[in-house]
């Protein structure tokens, strides 16, 4: 009986130390499937993981994907039927600041990628630069170079922001605070927000070399480059009309070695593409999923949108102009970026999207030569026309959704003086060719917004001019408790 | 000597009998720990050596915080010697108290004894009353030797010598579960006649004439008067009584006697459950207890439940109890998976209802506190039934049945839908698709609801044992559970395994366990949500079932000549349901196993320790098959198939004393003191593979490509100090004090632990000498409550900044095939716990001996710093933060009243639970208001509300479309100031009714449930009457027929139905109006039960102890204006701003069914 007494309390006490060992350290949990933020970003591949992450939010459908989208709905070359997607956000007359179809989340996108590209900003720049992995004689820029991948990509962010949805508050810190009155910002003007997109492209633009040598030359083209700064550049010049400027930025572009026009024209879209023409292009991963970033090309090749009459008035036909017959199908629909095959691995199959290409910087110099000079320059605009005018003649071009068709297109005339015998009559053959030639690649719309505010208007039926611009989502209005205030005309 | 026993007797046996006539009450005496109100017996108590048996019971009874029960006569002249020592258990005392004098004792149910004579006195039958009366062990009446009636007594005794005729009457008595009953008093009415039963519960009685009545009564059970009507066999059975067996209140970390209860706790027992053919015990809860709100989520076989106990405190961090499964606080997570959306499966699905002996719902903080902060929501304290001593029993319980819906929706069929595809076709000058040949003879007119829509069986079996030896005790159980859903495909099954051990070591320690294993295998559907199939988790594949058999045009076949599912080319992104059931297998099977291990060592007297191990560990497996070359969507089809696997594990380590003790003769205390650690860690896995070409191989090998790959780990932990003091003067003043420290993981450094501190006070106004002798009310109980408890149901890690890394490019953070990071939140270092206060206060009346009983409470619960994502302006960069933003409060009222109607041979009892909670958000961060979702809104001042458009009742007669009316009188375009709120979520008031029935072997069961005023915002009625267009679709949805019916056709018309446009006029129609909104209040015949208990006479043949054949029927009838499927509904679920707040959401969810089955219970 004693014997059993004391295994009695044998085993109570084992159960108790036993089971109070176990409570030691329950509080300490530390997260496993996440980096904490405490602490990250104190070496280079911190900075490296950072950074491919902000280009990720970048390159997101609701980001430049969706900004693209939003440019061509808008411009003159697409169009979709009432009730479809996209129909509120090229018809200003049934939008407001409630129904705005989905721009809402087309202008939330981008400041998930400017808070990244903030907060990378902030702690990078304390990272010491021998802590960059590579950082040897040979190589100790790196720092310089994230650095300037990051301004890049916040700077194009803004640039986009700003042409569409005009006065956005101007934001370049990682919020200090986590309550909504710590993030009340109130807007900036259009003006002042491209004056620091400038100012972040030419940090991109000093920061980066001439080529990152240490990437493949595909995911070069797949990231920021001092290249892609100076053509943004170009852009933003050409709305200041700044001719010289434009020249000038266009002529380092075109002689850096970097980029050359290809032949056949379709070859920028085919198969893996990254040309020798693209500056920026998206690099779509080949991997699976709806969410791939083909959904660019999804929604132009299956029907939502298509090209309007006009778009398609602007090409001589049929098979003459291997652009047309690549980029408009029988049907108006557009499959310029139409992945091949539309289907695979239960989504949308890959298809880079081609965001700045050599072809863009050649018209922008075109354009300012013509500006700053006709007679001086009209030759060299000429040439620079028909060198693209020549490329629509493919003689080995094969229509992919129609095999029966024949082989090759025949090409169209080459344009003379004679043909562009005044400033305006030149002003109008490149403002046509750029138009053809960049079909369906996000530029008509900035382009009309700067040649022809009337005539854009009329395009998104928009009551007035301020109408050329998005409203500032309602809820966004009222989550800023009016620090932020509407844009003017909504 | 003798003369004055005899006269003692006459007098006793007369007042019991005037007790009798008047009332059939408690025909026993009865002690608590706290409630002795016995007499001491002056004469004995002089004597040194020798104290009365009854006056040792007593003491018994206190020093083992038990209730012991006793005839009177049977205890009465009996001594026993004083006892030195005082063994560790109860039974070992009785055992050395009442074994020298002959007597036993039967253990009812824990912390319950009573003294049972030795069985030759009970065998005796004296057909003389004044005979019987004084040789067998008559009950009499504790507290009745005042107040003699001897005149009456004598006009009794004269009747009694004039009887004549007298016939013999013999007879069984049996308990409900048809054992029979040993020592029963079968007693004439109005005499003093009376007899025992034996051994076997039979008795015979001579009486004086056929007309007379029986009284049989039994300690521990309710009393019945059975007329005789000239029978010579009349057999009994003896309902238990259910507030004697519940005299002693399950409480965290312990048990108190429920007199000395000085909080709000409800009780459901098992027996109130038994007969509902339910998944979830959760479920039981509906309208069971006052203060519990529950809300089937989806009618899904084991799908998600939401409780809210005394409404929603929290808006970011969980509204659901914490579940305490035998002092296991288990882990209650709701796993979900893309491929179902909000559908999610019950956490308690796991658990077998046929294993719990009860459920106790803690709401005040004094109950909760001692639960700390995991405490807000209430706490449901789940106790599993355990083995007794005594003879084996075995109960095989089993029911089967079918389930139905309970309603349809009127839509179109084929020739209107074409009329009104045409017209919708019309409205933007398109060509119509539909001939008028096919309007006037439609070729295909498939009825979409019934294609998808069954009866569909259930089937419930349950096998248990119970027994053992005074130190030995078991309780086994198995169970197997099938019930189909109302939509095809759609299946739970279940099989569960107990076992509950108890053993005695020695005479100071005990050891024992709890340990339940069980494997679910649900066949699950995607259902709720827009019929889109491009919405929702996976963009391609998977509309849900039953929106999309709302919407999908009629006119297309279900399958094709070829045998191929049907795609609708003019609507590619209407998927066709019985295709989305079918060939999308979704199959998830869960281990769960939940135990402890536990030993208790009685250190000194009344000094108790007890150390604890307790574990949930849930496995869940769940694939997902998606068989290839479907032509019900779009695009080709390869097929897909998924992997997940979600595994959870819990410890618990608890350890603590418990003190009794008392001070002089009327203060007693109770101390609790103890610690517990917990900790759990989830992985998570998911994988998801394209390119299946064969359905053959529907293993994740047979696809060709892997879409997603990932995994995730998540863990928390919790450090516990808690402490509890309980003191009593005399039994009438209570004062019980709770405190809890936690300390959790999920809060950072400065506020990671938090103090949950509670007081309560009663007063047992029944004892007081001036209400001792009110004969009216036989219990009377004031109860005032304060304390805090805390909530810390966020997301893991949720105090620090993190980063999300990787996870692919398109969906995850990678980029040029290299591994991204992306900021997941801004951190914020200041945010600590939710804490909520509540005040209580309460009263427990009994009138009549309690055959009228009443609890009512009143509260307010204040919740502080609210812990909720709270929106930002986008332009941070994130949608939302994480913070303490403001107050709620939650005041209410609840009832319960239970009465004993009739207690003859016809017996009816009546429960009714009324509970109303008013819910108000009393301050938000700078006053700004929280828009939730599409509909609702969180504002100062306002309860968790509904945020509409509203809608002018008749369309704009001149063009047929919706008017909203210009609430901020802008004028221009319909903005969000033009939203108002117009009703919530929330019910005015909820109840359920029971009202139990009994006659001779049948019991009928009716059980009411209701829930006033509330709104349900009916997203499936939207759907189909917004008469929406899909993208790419050449004709829009389905509609109800009343709006096709009553539709705008012509300027002019003046309708409530818009026209069908498929352009931008039908614009303000889809827009969130109050059109949607509608009353959601209902009443419900939640369960109608009727039993019948096979007589003796077939039992013995049989060779068992009872036998219980039974019908009943689920939400049979249902009296409710709201026009969908079930009013029962509210698809969000989960913690978050979403799932707690956004209640009474109907997204095409499945419905309840009514179901209907047929079950026997058979005891050996």
């Amino acid at each position: 009986m004693k014997k059993i007494h004391n295994k009695g309390y044998r085993l109570v006490a084992l159960l108790l130390i036993g089971f109070l060992v176990n409570g030691c350290n329950t509080l300490d949990q530390k997260p496993e499937s996440a980096l904490a933020q405490d602490g990250f970003y104190s070496n280079g591949t911190d900075a490296e993981l950072g950074l491919i992450g902000t280009y990720n939010r970048l390159f997101t459908e609701n980001h430049i994907v969706g900004t693209y989208m939003l440019l061509d709905m808008n411009s003159d070359d697409l169009t979709t039927a009432a009730g479809k997607f996209g129909y509120i956000m090229e018809n200003r007359g049934d939008m407001s600041s409630v129904n705005h179809g989905t721009t809402e989340s087309y202008f939330q996108a981008p400041w998930v990628t400017i808070a990244n590209a903030n907060l990378f900003l902030e702690k990078v720049k304390d990272i010491p630069p021998t802590a960059f992995v590579g950082a040897t004689t040979a190589n100790d820029k790196r720092k310089d170079e994230v650095l300037g991948e990051a301004h890049f990509i916040r700077g194009l962010s803004y640039y986009y922001l700003t042409m569409l949805w005009r006065n956005v508050p101007l934001i370049l810190n990682f919020p200090a605070g986590a309550l909504p009155e710590d993030n009340q910002i109130p807007n900036s003007t259009q003006p002042e927000v491209l004056a620091q997109v400038v100012k972040d492209l030419q940090v991109a633009e000093a920061n980066l070399p001439n080529s990152m040598t240490q990437f493949s030359a595909n995911e070069r083209r797949g990231r920021a480059s001092k290249w892609a700064a100076k053509g943004f550049l170009s852009r933003i010049r050409l709305q200041e009309k700044n001719w010289q400027e434009v020249v000038k930025l266009s002529d380092e572009i075109i002689n850096s070695g970097q980029y050359s026009l290809v032949n056949p024209w379709t070859t920028m879209f085919l198969g893996d593409q990254n040309s020798g023409e693209a500056i920026l292009e998206i690099q779509a991963e080949a991997g699976p999923g709806f969410f791939n970033m083909g959904i660019h090309g999804w929604f132009y090749g299956n029907g939502e949108f298509r090209a309007t009459d006009d778009a398609v008035a602007q090409y001589e036909k049929p098979r003459k102009d291997a652009r047309y017959e690549y980029t408009i199908k029988d049907d108006k629909v557009s499959n310029k970026f139409l992945p091949q095959p539309l289907w695979a691995n239960e989504g949308i199959a890959r298809a880079n999207l081609v965001m700045l290409r050599l072809g863009e910087i050649y018209f922008n110099k075109a354009e300012a030569l013509n500006e700053i000079n006709y007679e001086a320059n009209k030759q060299a605009v000429l040439t620079i026309l028909n060198t693209f005018r020549a490329r629509a003649q493919d003689a080995n071009f094969a229509n992919r959704f129609r095999p029966t068709l024949p082989v090759g297109t025949t090409g169209i005339p080459l344009l003379t003086l004679a043909d562009v015998d005044t400033p305006e009559k030149m002003r109008q053959a490149i403002r046509a060719e750029k138009r053809r030639e960049l079909m369906f690649e996000g530029v008509r719309w900035l382009d009309l917004l700067r040649w022809d505010p009337a005539y854009a208007a009329q395009i998104v039926k928009a009551s007035s001019p301020d109408r050329l611009y998005f409203p500032i989502p309602e809820n966004e209005i009222l989550l800023n408790k009016g620090v932020l205030k509407q844009n003017p005309g909504w | 000597m003798k003369q004055n026993r005899y006269t003692l007797s006459k007098l006793l046996l007369c007042l019991f009998l005037q007790a009798v006539s008047s009332w059939q009450g408690y025909t026993y005496a009865q002690v608590t720990a706290s409630i002795d109100n016995s007499p001491v017996d002056k004469k004995v108590l002089a004597t040194d050596l020798h104290k009365p048996l009854k006056q040792a019971l007593n003491e018994l009874s206190t020093r083992y915080n038990a209730s012991v029960i006793y005839n009177l006569q049977t205890v009465e002249n009996k001594f026993v010697t004083r006892q030195t020592q005082s063994p560790a258990r109860i039974e070992d005392a009785l055992q050395n108290l009442l074994g020298p004098l002959n007597l036993h004792f039967e253990k009812v149910k824990e912390h319950v004894y009573v003294v049972v004579p030795p069985k030759e006195s009970r065998k005796e039958n004296r057909p003389d009353g004044i005979e019987a009366a004084r040789t067998t062990s008559l009950p009499l009446l504790d507290n009745s030797l005042f107040n003699p009636l001897q005149a009456r007594m004598n006009t009794m005794l004269l009747a009694r010598m004039e009887q004549k005729t007298a016939i013999t009457v013999r007879g069984r008595v049996t308990s409900d579960n048809g054992e029979g009953l040993v020592g029963v008093n079968v007693i004439i009415k109005g005499s003093t006649t009376g007899v025992t039963t034996d051994g076997e519960g039979n008795y015979t009685l001579t009486v004086p004439n056929g007309n007379g009545t029986l009284i049989f009564s039994y300690i521990g059970f309710l009393s019945k008067e059975i007329p005789i009507n000239n029978r010579s066999v009349i057999n009994v059975q003896l309902a238990t009584d259910e507030r004697l067996l519940s005299e002693v209140q399950v409480v965290g970390y312990g048990t108190q006697s429920k007199a000395e209860v000085t909080s709000a706790i409800a009780t459901v027992t098992a027996k109130e459950i038994k007969d509902m053919p339910l998944v979830g015990l959760d479920q039981a809860l509906q309208g069971r207890a006052s203060g519990v709100q529950v809300t089937n989520n989806t009618g899904a076989p084991g799908g998600g439940v939401s409780i809210r106990i005394r409404g929603t405190s929290s808006l970011g961090a969980g509204n659901e109890p914490l579940y305490v499964v035998d002092g296991v606080p288990i882990n209650n997570t709701q796993t979900f998976n893309q491929q179902t959306g909000e559908e999610r499966i019950n956490g308690m699905s796991n658990i077998n209802p046929a294993d719990i002996e009860s459920i106790e719902i803690l709401k005040d903080a004094a109950s909760t506190s001692i639960y700390g902060a995991r405490a807000a929501n209430g706490v449901v304290l789940i106790t599993t039934k355990r083995g007794k001593a005594g003879k084996q029993q075995i109960d095989l319980t089993s029911y089967y049945g079918f389930s139905k819906a309970t309603g349809r929706y009127n839509v179109l069929g084929a020739s209107d839908f074409a009329i009104l595809s045409n017209e919708g076709l019309a409205s933007i000058k398109a060509a119509p698709v539909f001939t008028q040949a096919f309007i006037n003879n439609p070729t295909t007119n498939t009825d979409w609801q019934d294609a998808v829509l069954r009866t569909a069986p259930t089937a419930n079996i349950n096998i248990s044992t119970r027994g053992g030896t005074e130190k030995t005790q078991y309780m086994l159980s198995a169970g197997y559970m099938d019930q189909q859903g109302i939509l095809i495909d759609s299946r739970f099954k279940r099989y569960n395994l107990r076992v509950n051990l108890d053993q005695r070591i020695n005479k100071k320690v005990k050891i024992g366990n709890s340990l339940m294993v069980s494997y679910t295998d649900n066949n699950r559907l995607r259902n709720n949500g827009t019929p889109r199939s491009d919405a929702g988790g996976n963009h391609l594949y998977g509309s849900p079932v039953l929106t999309t058999a709302l919407t999908r045009s009629p006119a297309t076949p279900i399958r094709l000549p070829n045998g191929e599912y049907s795609f609708d080319p003019l609507a590619p992104l209407i998927a066709n349901p019985v295709a989305m059931a079918l060939a999308q297998h979704l199959d998830n099977k869960t281990i769960r196993l939940i135990g402890n291990l536990f030993a208790e060592w009685e250190i000194i007297r009344g000094l108790r320790f007890r150390t604890q191990l307790g574990t949930d560990v849930r496995f869940e497996n769940e694939d997902f098959f998606y068989e290839p070359f479907q032509a019900a969507v779009q695009g080709n089809g390869t097929g897909t198939g998924s992997v997940r696997n979600f595994n959870e594990v819990l410890w618990l380590t608890e350890n603590y004393l418990t003190y009794d003790f008392g001070l002089g003769k009327d203060h007693k205390f109770q101390a609790l003191l103890g610690t517990s650690f917990q900790e759990s860690r989830l992985e998570e896995a998911f994988s998801y593979v394209g390119g299946f070409v064969s359905k053959n191989v529907t293993t994740l090998n047979g696809g060709s490509t892997i879409l997603t790959s990932t995994s995730n780990a998540e863990s928390w932990g919790i450090a516990s100090y808690f402490g509890r003091l309980n003191y009593n003067y005399k039994s009438k003043y209570l004062l019980s004090i709770n405190a809890r420290l936690d300390g959790s993981s999920r809060f950072g450094a400065n506020n990671k632990y938090g103090f949950f501190p509670s007081a309560s006070v009663g007063w047992n106004l029944s004892e007081e000498e001036f209400m001792k002798s009110s004969t009216t009310i036989s219990n009377l109980k004031f109860r005032a409550s304060y304390g805090i408890t805390g909530n810390q149901e966020i997301g893991n890690y949720s105090y620090i900044g993190t980063f999300g890394v990787g996870g692919g490019a398109n969906t995850g953070r990678n980029y040029l095939n290299r591994l991204g990071a992306v900021a997941n939140n801004i951190p914020n270092d200041d945010f600590s716990w939710e804490q909520t206060a509540q005040f209580n206060v309460g009263a427990d009346v009994g009138f009549l001996n309690n055959r009228l009983s009443l609890t009512a409470d009143y509260y307010i619960k204040t919740t502080t710093d609210l812990l909720l994502n709270l929106p930002l302006p986008r332009t941070s960069g994130f949608s939302s933060t994480l913070t303490n933003i403001g107050k709620m409060e939650n005041k209410g009222f609840e009832l319960g009243i239970n009465t004993i109607n009739l207690n003859g041979a016809f017996s009816w009892s009546t429960n009714l639970n009324f509970s109303m909670n008013r819910n108000k958000v009393l301050s938000l961060i700078g006053g700004q208001d929280i828009a939730v979702n599409e509909a609702t809104l969180i504002r100062e001042g306002q309860p968790i509300s509904f945020w509409v458009y509203e809608r002018e009742k008749n369309v704009n007669p001149e063009n047929g479309t919706v008017v909203i009316v210009d609430q901020d009188k802008s004028g221009g375009a319909v903005n969000s100031l033009d939203r108002v709120i117009m009703g919530s979520p929330l019910p005015k008031h909820i109840g359920g009714l029971t009202n139990t029935f009994g006659y001779k072997g049948f019991d009928l069961n009716i059980f009411f449930q209701w829930s006033y005023g509330n709104k349900i915002y009916n997203q499936t009625r939207k759907w189909m009457e917004g008469l929406n267009r899909d993208l790419n679709s050449t004709i829009g949805y389905n509609t109800t027929q009343v709006s096709f019916d009553k539709r705008w056709q012509k300027p002019g018309d003046v309708t409530a139905y818009p026209g069908v446009f498929y352009d931008n006029r039908s614009a303000n129609n889809l827009l969130p109006h109050n059109g949607w909104l509608e009353d959601g209040s209902y009443l419900r015949l939640k369960t109608l039960t009727l039993g019948y208990n096979l007589p003796r006479s077939v039992t013995s043949k049989l060779q068992i102890a009872s036998a219980r054949l039974y019908f009943s029927s689920n939400n049979l009838l249902t009296f409710t204006r709201y026009s969908g499927y079930d009013p029962e509904v509210s698809h969000f679920t989960g913690s978050g701003l979403g799932g707690n707040v956004a209640m009474g959401y109907d997204y095409g969810t499945f419905p309840q069914p009514k179901t209907y089955t047929l079950g026997l219970n058979i005891s050996f």
